[in-house]
């Protein structure tokens, strides 16, 4: 197989070559011919023994060789240089300018004929010249680096040889190139003799002559495919395709068959030119020249590659979209798979960033965040480009927002360079925050009362007169993107680089806070939560801001409510101040009662779980109302003495004294009523004075969003102290006052729970069930998301015994995989019956009683269709008689149902003609996926009101998880990777420790083993772990568990 | 399907059922126009068979109005009175073919003749006397609605002028019963076991013709009769012998099917006339009885809720009336209120998933108000008598999805009704139910003041969606913040002396300064300002009586019994200060309707 025909014709000018090169040369022809790729041990391996043994020799000779050709690399050079001015010589009158651009002519769609224009002279030239040694075509293996390496192994026997830099070598690059021309063109027509004479050859030159389009192009590909190196002009015909600016419809052939042929040809080392190479040391034999090919032939390939590249650029920025598309997930198949003009390829992946259509911006965003998962080194590398994205002049809010979203979905570990990343996260955060802002204000320098539409939310503008005015969709949108990055990036970041941020970026987070979405507010009280929760200062301000946060009505309506109470719980617990923390309580209590159910079991068993770390608590539900004196109370409504109103009770004293006080109070501001401007004034110098306390900026702000004015005022007349006699005894005896803007003022710790016994007459059986657990005491236990398991959806879903559709989650970031299984868990239906009445959830108890007495009354109608013996019918009555007088008695139904089975039929029968059939359509109705399709739409859409709140839990769930994650650091266990099981183990305990513990509805572990697996390996590639869904939700409740 | 070949109507008989079915329907109505229009022009025996024959197949289908009914009973009839007619005198001999009533040719029934008849069936239960007026009476019955004389041409009755017409039927109604219950013995407070007994007696085979005959006329009179009052005496002395209906379980249906549609369509007394007899109907017969009692009203019910009628006010009895039904049999109805209510989160639910147009306009139909309104009063009736803790949860939750489908000012009114209901729940089962935030939400829609003071009234609107225009109106504002006061009134008054009353009402009340804060509209500000007050100092009185309580939160019982005796004496100035507006509101509801 070996029979290379070596020397025949390259005989003048390689007569130095011996018989021992023959021989080697031949040795290394095999290997080239061999499938494999490269020149590294398994050449050594794979072949069968007769070639081993073959081989060996030649091993031997080779390293003979590379001594020779140690010693005489210098006189190589000479003699190089002496033959390269020979062939100067001979193409001399080639010009210069041709080499540089090897396609002078963009034959469309057409291979540039030999027999037009210069070229057919200069091939007519090379025609004329004397063949050069050259590796025969036939013998190129799939792979063309492989035989190039193992040319260069032969040659420089695997040496460093460094490229001289000399303005000289210039020129001998030139020479060379001419030479590679000619060794190239010589090698191409090698290629048409030996090969090319096949007749499938020859086909697929005719069809590359005058077929279809198609046709054209698979000839193009099977040329290429066949030998490269020989066909380069089939591939500059391809590229002809995709760069021409006429057809767009040979643009999307091309690229694919382009992308593909590229994909295959190009090494994963990036290619270098021809200036790189130590173009004077190369011998001028065989070998030599076979190397020379390559080279030059890789000088080509980069250069078309390049160009293939801008074509690439340019049409992702064409007008049509599915071409844009398409030269997207093309520009992100060539960048994830090859290294070649990676950095153009990033830029432009980057630009597209900016595309003013949504899908394509999205699409980009997409491929990014692919990129990274496959390439986890690029981070720094993109956020730079992003970086240098972001802060281009007259980037559109939009584009900056897709490239903000792109940035805080990127993973982060502490592993590696990841904290600088992170830390070069949070500054490109911040810096756009800042240039955020200062557009703000120019914009309203510029018109004052315009820019509604597109003004930012700077809450120092808004701060005073615009204060009401709700910062516009985009803006708090692109806000709430860069909270959530910063909050994901912020974990990441090394101690002592934290600190610092902290410093000059708080202010900043407290001005957010109180912008006028609550959604950002809650994103900054979150971060300044992290922040405070590592540095151990937690500032009464925060306190303050999240007090008042929680009056808000949009509290618990917002998107980010499971967020906002995961925050609270967390400020909570690590609450050192008692009386902050009751105050706290109490506040969420009130808002409980405010709130729709499941938020109002998300407030009880919020305040279940504080009740756990902070155990002093359940005095104010298990005692009276505190009334003796604690040391640490503040003395002022000591001071006072009063008349007994109540004398019986000895310790109500000083708070009978307060009570005067407060008359006055009361008194007060009934007089200032009448002229408020007064009150208004005292607010204010209130206002005044506890900012000085607080030194609050922003205090002024807070007195204008939250509804507090009011408390303002009577504390205000506290201070002033007007007594007047008591007209009436006042509220808020010296103690619990809800209205302080200070919570570790209200004296929250002297009031008990009360609220608990309205909760506990809820009109939800669940809420009601867990008003009265906490009544009775004990902790709530409760394995599942209050918010989504009591939501009004799912109690429908539930009475309409329907499993809700199994919605494949698409998109979605990479930390947030899924959060819409846990609809599966639920027991829909007659399934309920498996559980033991007390065991069925407080909420599900409606519908077990509603199937027992359906199964039961059906079991019966069927017994008394069977025989209806008189004794029977006396008993029934009987048992009829006994149900009369017992409403809980859930048989007298099944009694009455047995009857009634045709007549409810009827009912429904009657009542779906009522509906005009409404009912009838819903299984058709009902098409999640369509509405998916919808919603993931509006992902996309920045307007989009709904896709906002999809966005946003996403980011919520995955906060929290993450926020668990720190936890779980921050206790100490510094371990990321056994966060997940050190979870499990305390829920596992927990359940242990369940005292009223419900039979679990959920699917058993085992169930959703492969996820939990493939969890496992996915933090293996990185700290922080998808957690699937089931673990998730327990894990979830166990955030704020363990919290 | 006359058209098609043999084959294809073979072809369809197998595979369309359908169309055979919409077949077997048409064809009675062909047949009975061709019927009625022989009717008409040619007499005799052979037409009556036609028509006798036709009824049996329209059963099926049966309709108030068709007048296909009558001559299924028409049938029976005929042969009810030919065995009187055995007995009755001679004048049977008379013809006349003219049947002006003004004329009277045919004197048949005579002033004196009546008396006798009365004076016998009166004092000696006689009974061919009895037959004879019963044959009278069904004439009279029948008057105007059949062609007299023509379709029964050897029998004719006629009735001199309208003082015996009017005579025949007073007799009849007022006395037949107790002449029936003479004649069998029985008193008058019998029933209907005793009714079904009678099957045994000899008396009863002779009766039985008579009492259905009385039964047929009066229906017939029920349903034709134009004059209102005939119409309510009728029904009034119908329920005295609604036990003998038992014996005659077809009739007893077509009597419910009558008494339903006037009690939704009649007037007044004639609702409550004909709502009496449905009852009595569903208490006196078995539980079908009643079910069918039930689901025709309830059908009615709903039904006459999409139509739009000037007198709304009607039909709050109905509701009412149909609650009491249901209320009879707590029971059975809670099963049927389940289904209905599940009807409802269906439709919720679809609503919420699709949040599109007809879904929501589903939701908003009359119809579905009115059937969620029904069953809050059912609930609120009976909660606390009998365990409905599941019906109130649910009902309770679709509620709550009705009021937070859609936000918005427009839908302000739908809003209101739905806190009615819940508080309206609250306070009938004495449950928490946080309508605060619901309330308070509608403070914060964004009117402008601009707008000039409306003429009309909010309430003149029927629909529950309010035209934009009136949203900038002051008068909306107004509207809006009377209702927030009104409905947290009725709220706070429930909760007013309970222990955590002033933590319930610690965040609706810095809502409402903050409110005050921001209004601009004096009149507005003085009521909220006003409100804020009272609430104070209720929330200033318990804390103050908390304050010497000795028990903690968790000693429920203790703080359930808490100011219970504070509750009873309602002299509390912000109790009177709740009522007041209660009843101020109940007063502009009431002025509003008139």
């Amino acid at each position: 197989m070996s029979k290379i025909k070596p020397l025949s014709k390259s005989s003048q000018d390689l007569s130095l070559l011996t018989s021992d090169i023959a021989s080697f040369a031949s040795s290394i022809g095999l290997a080239s011919a061999l499938p494999s790729s490269g020149f590294n041990d398994t050449d050594f391996r794979k072949p069968a023994k007769s070639k081993t043994q073959k081989r060996k020799k030649p091993k031997k000779d080779q390293q003979h060789k590379d001594e020779d050709e140690e010693g005489e690399p210098k006189s190589n050079i000479g003699n190089e240089k002496g033959k390269d001015f020979g062939a100067r010589k001979q193409n001399k009158d080639a010009p210069v300018k041709q080499t540089l651009q090897p396609k002078p002519k963009p034959g469309f769609l057409s291979i540039d004929d030999e027999s037009t224009g210069y070229k057919k002279k200069r091939f007519d030239e090379f025609k004329s010249l004397p063949k050069l040694p050259l590796v025969k075509a036939s013998l190129l293996s799939s792979e063309w680096y492989n035989d190039a390496a193992e040319f260069e192994e032969k040659v420089f026997g695997g040496r460093k040889v460094a490229v001289a830099n000399k303005e000289d070598f210039k020129g001998v690059v030139e020479k060379k190139r001419e030479l590679g021309e000619r060794l190239m063109w010589q090698y191409a027509e090698d290629f048409a003799t030996s090969k090319g004479k096949g007749g499938d050859m020859k086909m697929v030159i005719s069809a590359q002559k005058s077929g279809t389009v198609a046709d054209k192009i698979t000839a193009f590909e099977i040329m290429v495919g066949e030998n490269p190196i020989a066909n380069m002009r089939s591939l500059d015909a391809l590229l002809g395709m995709v760069t021409s600016k006429v057809g767009k419809r040979f643009a999307f052939k091309g690229l694919k068959a382009l992308s593909e042929i590229l994909i295959r040809l190009l090494p994963d080392r990036k290619l270098k030119s021809l200036l790189q190479r130590p173009l004077n040391i190369i011998p001028e034999n065989k070998d030599g020249y076979s190397l020379l090919l390559f080279w030059y032939w890789e000088d080509c390939l980069k250069q078309r590659y390049e160009r293939f590249v801008t074509a690439l650029d340019e049409s992702s920025k064409d007008m049509l979209p599915e071409l844009k598309d398409k030269a997207l997930k093309t520009i992100y198949f060539m960048l994830t798979s090859k290294s070649e003009q990676e950095r153009k390829l990033l830029v432009s992946l980057v630009n597209k960033l900016g595309d003013p259509q949504n899908k394509s911006a999205s699409n980009a965003d997409y491929h990014l965040t692919n990129l990274l998962a496959d390439h986890p080194n690029m981070k720094a590398v993109v956020i730079d480009e992003v970086d240098s994205f972001l802060f281009r002049p007259h980037l559109g809010l939009r584009a900056k927002y897709h490239a903000v979203n792109f940035l805080s979905q990127i993973r982060l570990s502490h592993k590696g360079e990841d904290p600088k990343v992170a830390k070069r996260l949070i500054d490109v955060y911040f810096a756009l925050f800042k240039v955020l802002t200062t557009e703000a204000n120019r914009k309203q320098g510029a018109d004052d009362k315009g820019a509604a539409d597109k003004k930012k939310s700077n809450p120092k503008d808004t701060k005073q007169e615009v204060s009401t005015d709700s910062p516009i969709e985009l803006d708090s949108r692109i806000l709430s993107a860069l909270l959530t990055g910063v909050n994901r990036a912020f974990p990441y970041v090394s101690t002592d680089e934290a600190d610092d941020i902290i410093e000059s970026q708080t202010p900043v987070l407290f001005k957010l806070v109180h912008s006028a979405n609550f959604n950002v507010g809650v994103q900054s009280l979150m971060l300044l939560d992290k922040i405070s929760s590592k540095n151990k200062i937690v500032s009464d301000r925060f306190y303050r801001a999240l007090y008042s946060k929680l009056l808000l009505p949009s509290a618990m309506n917002s998107s980010k409510a499971e967020m906002f109470i995961g925050l609270l719980l967390r400020a909570m617990k690590n609450d050192i101040n008692i009386k902050r923390v009751a105050a706290f309580s109490k506040r969420v209590l009130q808002v409980a009662l405010q709130q729709p159910p499941q938020y109002a079991c998300g407030c009880l068993f919020l305040l279940s779980e504080v009740l756990k770390s902070r155990p002093p608590l359940w005095k104010m539900v298990v005692q009276r109302e505190s009334v003796e004196e604690e040391e640490d109370i503040e003395h002022f409504e000591d001071v006072i003495e009063g008349d007994d109103v109540d004398p019986n009770k000895k310790a109500e004293n000083d708070e009978n004294v307060v009570e005067v006080d407060h008359d006055g109070v009361e008194k007060s501001s009934r007089d200032g009523d009448s002229s408020s401007d007064d009150e208004e004034a005292l607010a204010i110098r209130l206002s005044d004075e506890e900012d000085d306390n607080a030194s609050d900026d922003s205090e002024e702000l807070i007195r204008n969003e939250t509804p507090q004015l009011e408390e303002v005022m009577e504390v205000s007349n506290d201070m002033e102290k007007r007594s007047q006699p008591p007209m009436r005894p006042s509220s808020l005896p010296g103690g619990y006052d809800p209205r302080h803007r200070e919570p570790s003022y209200c004296n929250a710790d002297r009031a008990s729970w009360w609220e608990l016994g309205v909760l506990s007459k809820h009109a939800h059986p669940s809420v009601a069930t867990m008003a009265g657990t906490l009544l009775s005491g004990t902790n709530i236990v409760y394995n599942g998301n209050p918010l989504n398991d009591l939501s009004l959806t799912a109690f429908l879903d539930k009475f309409m015994e329907k499993k809700p559709k199994q919605n494949t989650w698409h998109g979605g970031s990479q930390i947030e995989p899924s959060k819409k299984l846990d609809m599966s868990n639920r027991v829909i239906g007659a399934e309920i019956l498996s559980l033991a009445e007390g065991d069925v959830a407080p909420e599900d108890l409606v519908f077990h009683k509603f199937y027992v007495n359906k199964m039961t009354s059906t079991k019966q109608s069927k017994k008394k269709k069977k025989k209806k013996l008189p004794e029977e019918e006396a008993a029934e009555e009987l048992y009829d008689v006994n149900d009369g007088d017992g409403g809980e008695n859930y048989d007298s139904d099944v009694e009455f149902e047995a009857g009634d089975e045709s007549d409810n039929e009827e009912i429904e029968n009657m009542l779906d003609d009522v509906d005009d059939n409404a009912v009838e359509e819903e299984g058709g109705e009902y098409d999640y996926d369509d509405l998916d399709g919808v919603a993931g739409e509006d992902d996309e859409e920045l307007v989009a009101d709904v896709s906002d709140a999809e966005m946003d839990t996403d980011m919520d769930m995955d906060l929290i998880d993450d926020e668990d994650d720190n936890n779980v650091d921050d206790d100490g266990t510094g371990d990321g990777g056994d966060d997940d099981s050190d979870g499990d183990d305390g829920r596992s305990k927990k359940k242990k420790k369940e005292k009223r513990k419900r039979k679990s509805p959920f699917a058993s572990l085992e169930e959703y083993k492969h996820l939990i697996d493939q969890d496992e390996k996915e933090d293996s590639k990185t700290k922080r772990k998808a957690t699937s869904e089931p673990t998730k939700k327990k894990k979830k409740k166990k955030s704020k568990a363990s919290e | 399907m006359g058209k098609l070949g043999k084959k294809a109507r073979k072809f369809a008989k197998k595979n369309l059922q359908s169309v055979e079915k919409r077949s077997r329907k048409l064809k009675p109505f062909i047949k009975k126009k061709f019927a009625k229009r022989n009717e008409r022009h040619q007499a005799g025996d052979k037409q009556e068979k036609k028509v006798e024959q036709q009824p049996k197949k329209r059963c099926q289908e049966e309709e108030f109005q068709d007048i296909a009914i009558d001559a299924v009973f028409g049938k029976d009839d005929d042969e009810v009175l030919r065995d009187g007619d055995s007995d009755s005198d001679g004048y049977l001999d008379e013809l006349v073919n003219e049947t002006d009533s003004d004329i009277m040719k045919c004197k048949v029934l005579s002033r004196s003749f009546l008396a006798t008849c009365c004076d016998m069936v009166d004092k000696e239960q006689y009974v061919p006397a009895l037959v004879r007026l019963l044959n009278w009476y069904r004439a009279a019955c029948q008057y105007g609605h059949e062609p007299s004389g023509i379709a029964r041409p050897n029998i004719y009755y006629d009735i001199e002028d309208s003082e015996t017409f009017a005579k025949v039927i007073i007799f009849v109604l007022q006395k037949a019963d107790h002449t029936f219950r003479s004649i069998l013995g029985l008193s008058d407070s019998s029933t209907k076991e005793k009714i079904l007994k009678l099957k045994n007696n000899p008396k009863w085979d002779s009766l039985k013709p008579l009492v259905k005959s009385f039964f047929r006329s009066t229906l017939h009179l029920v349903k034709q009769a134009g004059d209102l009052e005939i119409i309510s005496f009728t029904l009034t002395q119908l329920r005295v012998s609604i036990v003998f209906l038992a014996a005659f379980p077809d009739l007893l249906k077509k009597l419910i099917k009558i008494s339903v549609h006037l009690w939704v369509t009649g007037e007044e007394t004639i609702s409550q006339q004909a709502f009496l007899i449905l009852k009595d109907i569903s208490m006196v017969f078995n539980s079908e009885c009643f079910d069918s009692c039930l689901i025709n009203m309830y059908k009615a019910f709903l039904h006459d809720c999409d139509i739009p009628k000037a007198n709304s006010e009607q039909r709050p009895f109905l509701r009412d009336s149909l609650v009491e039904l249901c209320s009879q049999d707590v029971q059975k109805s809670y099963t049927k209120a389940s289904v209905s209510i599940t009807q409802l989160a269906k439709l919720l639910k679809m609503a919420l998933a699709t949040k599109n147009k007809e879904a929501v306009e589903k939701i908003h139909s009359g119809e579905y108000i009115n059937c969620v309104d029904l069953w809050v009063n059912f609930i609120s009736a009976n909660v606390q008598d009998c365990d409905l803790q599941p019906l109130l949860y649910t009902i309770v939750q679709v509620i709550n999805g009705v009021a937070q489908l859609i936000i918005g000012p427009r839908y302000l009114l739908l809003r209101v009704k739905c806190i009615h209901w819940l508080n309206h729940l609250s306070r009938t089962s004495g449950i928490f139910i946080p309508i605060a935030s619901l309330v308070l939400d509608m403070l914060e829609y964004k009117t402008t003041n601009d707008g000039e003071k409306q003429e009309q009234k909010l309430e003149a609107v029927s629909t529950v969606k309010l035209p934009k225009n009136w949203l900038k109106s002051q008068n909306f504002q107004e509207q809006c913040i009377f209702s927030v006061i009104e409905l947290l009134a009725v709220h706070f008054a429930q909760w007013s002396f309970h222990i955590s009353f002033p933590d319930l009402a610690t965040i609706p009340v810095m809502r409402l300064k903050k409110f005050h804060e921001r209004s601009t509209m004096e009149g507005l500000k003085r009521v909220v300002k006003r409100f804020i007050e009272q609430v104070e100092s209720n929330i200033e009185f318990v804390q103050r009586k908390r304050d010497d309580v000795t028990f903690s939160p968790n000693d429920q019982q203790s703080a359930d019994t808490f100011m219970q005796l504070e509750k009873q004496n309602a002299n509390a100035p912000y109790t009177q200060y709740y009522q007041s507006i209660i009843d101020k509101a109940l007063g502009t509801n009431k002025k509003k309707k008139k």
